[in-house]
């Protein structure tokens, strides 16, 4: 039996530095991210094999003070943070004082750099022995170069990729850091030539149309939420626009890329009406916070996060793409680059008092109350100043409005969007509500447990207008129904209200399945006549403001063509 | 095949016959008209499965045959021809050619015809238990109450007339949406055996209603599911709606809180003018009634208001507003043929009973809307 020993000190670096560095790539996440730490705006960076030969990140940053050189690559050795209290308001990428001393365990590392401020900077070499430090007299800013990597760790080396894989996984690596950072320009240049070249932009939103292609830009949109802790906001697919994998879901929070791995099913529920199985709409997502409510360090390399109210989180991410997915939606939104340029300005909350969304309604209880959201009205408002519904041109297929509003065509699903309208009128129906009496009271059969759950909620029914009395062991009485019902069919209500009650995935509480079950069975269905008279009320409602733009279900109702497309299309423009 | 006919008794059948069929029909051959061609009559019949139409028009022709035919496309253009006798020519490729005999004009039209294979056999009229009506007292007892019946197909109950008889010699019509009522009972000089009472689907009520004139008799037989009605020279045969039609009796109050004489018109004008400013579907409406008078109201927010008021003679003296749907109350007072109605008040969530000053024998329930407050009233 072998007798317990604390492990040479080579080996413990060896031990640690594989936590942080587990590849390449790595090693460019940790010197890029300590490159835009020191506040640099230029980020080149070069790789040779797949970076297992050489790594160099050059930076145009702050620089190393001469004399802290050699403490650089020191164990928990950092500029970042001062004390304990500080890792908990962490403003900067590093802090745990690993990076460089990890790479120096595992690599031959040499690290040339000067402060704009001196005229002499200084250069850190590792040899075997250890390290060297000569002067230096180069450009400002600092140049990282890492040669061998894992030369002294066969092991790992072994479980690398290919050469190939290696370079993608850095190149990804370089993209995802650069997007919540527009305004450093980042280069990459590989063996076989320059891999990316991302010059300074104005915005995130044109870093990401420098990545992704203007093609791409044009399918996302731009949406923002906010409330006194955090800003969140995000580029989302529209409707049609779905991926076969999920590289588009990236979520950041405080600027660092962080895995979640329930992003992907917020995303995906919340286009759920919209996206086809198997396809993934994209979700570059953005959450500003105070640092003192994220805890980044539970990961060495710093790739998970947690956040202090999962539930809010999601509540606010999914708020964001349903908000994405209830704007009208055009060919081309040209409207995003104006309202996205703004980022970064500290925005005032508005007072207005901006409608709830349905799922964050106070009215029903049983969910956690979060602060509310304020919600910006849609971008798309701001330069209407008439508040004319334009003109209907008429009513293709017996189901869809075509109106011509503000120079662009609309196309409206009056079921949904009729479904809409009255399920708003049933959700914030006020102080007061119109209850229809029937000659015959309808009873219903119902399974024991939906029947349980029905008397338990028996109040929400009658607050929105029915009026309904336990019959029996399985059976009610409904002598009322809401007025706006009209001659819906009650039974086809009930059913629809326990298919959604019992389907968890859907959002929303008590009250609003009622509704949105009443809503459904009320509205004009495709086919149905539609009057003239109709089709203008509806249109007039819908273009308020703050009415949101999808079914209770959440299926988009309006679609947007600019004449500016159309006269693309028949190429006048 | 020559067949003589007259142009206008063609039309006249065929326009009969095409009215049920429907262009949506998924067998083709249903979309047409069958037409059953012997010496001297021509029976056109049409049917989409629920309902069937049998009418028969003189005609010569020297043999018999059969074809089928676009109902639409026939008459359409035996529209357009000038009222003279007309000469069809069907060969055995089911081909009818349309001569007229006019002098002013110089024609060729030949429609495309069909094999009448494929059409479903059409039961004939059985005159076991058949009952004999005057026209107009049937067409009385339909229209007075299809109103009230659901257009809605969910519940096939509600979407058509209940016919029984509730006392010997007499026979009562019943319609109703659930959310209104209207029934008729007469008397008639025979026993009517009805049973417990049928239901005959809407449609076939407004094909009747359609049919029926306001002289001469008809005949009425039902066996099992199915009834027949025969009006002048044509039969319609219908399936009769499956289902318990509910206890209306016990709708109807014995006793009201109190009661209202109205002008009819008068009150007819003024709900349809304060009615422009609701909205659909509730198009609510308050009927505030106290000292002898009523003032109605409407009130929609983002659309405007209405407030009217009418004198009327009430029994007693007391105050209600009750909230009621103006299209509904419409609907009744259309119907009410009278100079004065009576208006039955059993309380604000209880129905609003109407009839004509002398005849309590023609009800119109309307169940009003409540107006709630939400939370601790």
């Amino acid at each position: 039996m072998e007798r317990i020993r604390i492990l040479p000190d080579a080996v413990q670096k060896k031990i640690a530095a594989g936590e942080v560095v587990e590849a390449p790539f790595s090693v460019v996440k940790e010197l890029v991210e300590n490159s835009i730490d020191a506040g640099a705006t230029q980020v080149d960076i070069q790789v040779s094999e797949g970076g297992l030969k050489k790594i160099v990140v050059r930076d145009n940053g702050s620089g190393i003070h001469h004399d802290d050189m050699s403490l650089a690559v020191a164990e928990h050795a950092t500029s970042k943070i001062r004390d304990i209290h500080d890792i908990e308001r962490i403003g900067s990428y590093g802090f745990r004082g690993e990076a460089l001393s990890s790479i120096s365990a595992v690599s031959r590392i040499t690290i040339l750099s000067r402060r704009a401020e001196d005229e002499a900077g200084a250069r850190l070499y590792g040899t075997e022995a250890g390290f060297e430090t000569t002067g230096y007299a180069g450009a400002a800013g600092t140049t990282v170069i890492v040669e061998n990597l894992f030369y002294n760790i066969p092991a790992r080396k072994k479980f690398l990729k290919s050469m190939r894989s290696e370079l993608r996984a850095i190149r990804e690596t370089i993209l995802k850091i650069a997007i919540p950072h527009p305004h450093i320009a980042f280069t990459l240049e590989a063996d076989d030539g320059r891999r990316i070249t991302l010059g300074k932009a104005e915005s995130i939103g044109r870093r990401i149309e420098q990545i992704y292609g203007t093609g791409i830009m044009n399918d996302l949109c731009f949406v923002r939420l906010k409330d006194l802790k955090i800003a969140a906001s995000g580029f989302f697919s529209k409707p049609h626009f779905l991926k076969s994998s999920r590289s588009m879901q990236i979520l950041y929070v405080n600027k660092r890329a962080v895995e979640y791995k329930y992003l992907g099913f917020i995303i995906t529920r919340a286009y759920e009406a919209v996206a086809v199985k198997g396809k993934y709409p994209a979700g570059i997502i953005f959450l500003d916070l105070d640092p003192g409510l994220v805890d980044v360090n539970i990961h060495p390399a710093k790739r998970e996060v947690k956040l202090f109210d999962r539930r809010y989180i999601e509540q606010l991410i999914t708020g964001l793409a349903e908000k994405a997915l209830s704007r009208e939606h055009t060919v081309q939104d040209r409207l995003f680059i104006p309202s996205e340029a703004e980022q970064g300005a500290p925005h005032p909350i508005e007072g207005e008092s901006a409608p709830e969304r349905p799922g964050f309604s106070s009215s029903s209880a049983q969910d956690a109350v979060p602060p509310p959201l304020v919600r910006e009205p849609a971008e798309l408002y701001h330069d209407v100043e008439e508040s004319k519904r334009g003109k209907i041109l008429g009513i293709a297929f017996g189901a869809y409005v075509v109106c011509e509003r503000n120079d662009s065509i609309f196309f409206i699903d009056f079921h949904a969007a009729h479904e809409r309208v009255i399920y708003d009128s049933l959700v914030r129906r006020g102080e007061k509500f119109e209850s229809q009496a029937l000659v015959f009271p309808v009873i219903l059969e119902l399974p024991i447990q939906d029947h349980a759950l029905l008397l338990e909620n028996i109040e929400k029914f009658s607050e929105i207008g029915f009026d309904i009395e336990d019959f029996s062991d399985y059976s009610i009485k409904i002598s009322a129904v809401p007025a706006l019902a009209g001659e819906a069919d009650i039974s086809g209500i009930f059913r629809d209200f326990f298919t959604s009650l019992h389907d968890e995935r859907e959002p929303g509480g008590v009250s609003d399945k009622i509704a949105a079950a009443v809503a459904c069975h009320a509205a004009k269905r495709a086919g149905d006549r539609l009057t003239h008279e109709d089709t203008d009320l509806l249109v007039g409602l819908i273009f308020r403001e703050g009415v949101v733009l999808r079914c209770p279900h959440g299926r988009p109702f309006v679609y947007r063509i600019d004449r500016h497309d159309i006269e693309r299309m028949f190429k006048r423009s | 095949m020559i067949i003589h006919v007259s142009r206008e008794s063609l039309l006249k059948s065929i326009n009969i016959a095409d009215s049920i069929v429907s262009s949506k029909n998924i067998n083709i051959i249903l979309s047409n008209c069958l037409f059953n061609v012997s010496q001297d009559t021509t029976e056109i019949v049409s049917t989409d499965n629920e309902i069937a139409v049998r009418t028969k028009l003189g005609s010569k022709t020297d043999s018999t045959i059969s074809f089928a035919a676009n109902g639409k496309k026939f008459s359409s253009i035996l529209k357009e021809l000038p009222n003279d006798e007309l000469v069809l020519n069907v060969n055995e490729s089911f081909l009818i050619d349309i001569t007229s005999t006019s002098k002013e004009l110089k024609g060729h039209y030949a429609l495309f015809g069909l094999s009448p294979g494929e059409f479903p056999e059409i039961p004939q009229f059985t005159d076991d238990n058949s009952i004999e009506f005057d026209q107009g007292f049937l067409k009385k007892m339909i229209s007075k109450v299809m109103y009230a019946a659901s257009t809605d197909t969910i519940k096939p109950v509600f979407n058509g007339i209940y016919f029984v008889s509730e006392t010997p010699g007499t026979i009562t019509s019943v319609g109703t949406d659930s959310r209104r009522l209207s029934l008729l009972t007469r008397s008639i000089d025979q026993e009517a055996n009805l049973g417990s009472g049928i239901i005959i689907p809407l449609k076939t009520i407004h094909e009747l209603n359609r049919l029926l004139e306001p002289a001469g008799t008809c005949r009425f037989s039902f066996v099992n599911n199915q009834c027949f009605f025969k009006i002048a020279d044509t039969e319609i045969i219908s399936r009769i709606v499956d289902g318990q039609f509910p206890n209306y009796r016990q709708v109807v109050p014995k006793e009201y809180l109190f009661e209202i004489e109205v002008e009819t018109k008068k009150f007819l004008d003024s709900v349809r003018r304060v009615m422009i400013f609701t909205r659909e579907p509730a198009y609510k409406i308050i009927l505030n009634i106290q000292d002898n008078k009523i003032i109605l109201q409407a009130n929609t927010p983002e659309l405007g208001e209405a407030e009217e008021e009418i004198a009327v003679k009430s029994n007693k003296d007391e105050k209600i507003s009750i909230g009621i749907n103006a299209q509904f109350l419409i609907d009744s007072l259309k119907e009410m043929d009278s100079e004065y109605i009576t208006c039955g008040i059993t309380g604000q969530m209880s129905p609003l009973t109407i009839s004509p000053l002398e005849d309590r024998n023609y009800l119109s329930i309307i169940m009003p809307i409540q107006i709630k407050s939400s939370h601790n009233e």
